[in-house]
């Protein structure tokens, strides 16, 4: 049961790196792809580190897949800040 | 309450390997004494460190309904985006509430923030013809309540 229920999120996980795949390739410019790459992407992760941690069966790495996602999502946002900044002084300088 | 956040944290990423104790005592005092240089007369003590948790909370659900925006605006062959940037006041004094309300709202569905300045958030919206403005200085009043101790009240 547990194997099917980790499939299940690792499954919804690669669906949702693909539709931020999709964002990226069809969003019309940088500032509108940085919410493929921080939104979408991150729930890919997100999902695919709880499908992992229900595999595992394990609480101390679960606990440590959720630190690894919280570090990916202050990672993201930090970058997402410093290239969205950088786009704005370009364009408005 | 930082050294025993960070002991938290050693415990979890060495996976409770005792074996690296005399590591932990190092890496914790170090990463406290770096912390509190950094965050100078900001001490969190335990309630308002259970606040800023339950603001964090809030985190994965956003993440989701953010996700699943991004994913259906995405997918749809009608690409429904209405990109725009807005500025977004927030009534916070503090800079380091201020950039903590920043990624909190980029976590947020359909805005992601592109620069913090004084008196607010420059944010860009994939919908620029929602409002976010209420939503956002929730966001900073529930942060700045959690870190300072409630001066909206």
């Amino acid at each position: 049961m547990a194997d099917f229920i980790a499939a299940a999120f690792i499954l919804g996980g690669c669906f949702f790196f693909l539709a931020g795949t999709v964002g990226l390739l069809r969003f019309p410019d940088t500032l509108s792809r940085l919410h493929a790459l921080t939104k979408a992407d991150n729930l890919g992760l997100g999902l695919v580190a709880a499908g992992v941690a229900v595999h595992g069966g394990d609480l101390v790495i679960a606990l440590k897949l959720l630190v690894v996602w919280v570090a990916a999502l202050a990672a993201s946002a930090t970058v997402a800040l410093l290239i969205g900044r950088a786009m704005v002084e370009r364009d408005e300088p | 309450m930082r050294v025993l956040g960070f002991a938290c944290l050693w415990i979890v990423l060495t996976e409770g390997d005792v074996s690296s104790a005399f590591l932990a005592v190092g890496a914790v005092a170090s990463a406290a004494a770096a912390d509190a240089l950094l965050n100078r007369g900001r001490g969190v003590g335990p309630l308002s460190a259970l606040r800023v948790i339950r603001v964090l909370g809030r985190v994965p659900l956003d993440s989701v309904k953010a996700g699943i925006d991004v994913a259906i605006r995405a997918l749809r062959p009608s690409l429904p985006i209405r990109p725009g940037l807005v500025r977004v006041p927030i009534d916070v004094a503090d800079p380091a509430v201020r950039v903590a309300t920043a990624y909190l709202t980029t976590v947020l569905p359909g805005t992601v923030c592109v620069a913090v300045e004084p008196g607010g958030l420059r944010l860009h919206l994939i919908d620029r013809r929602r409002d976010v403005g209420a939503q956002v200085a929730q966001v900073a009043q529930d942060l700045e309540r959690a870190l300072r101790g409630g001066r909206h009240g």
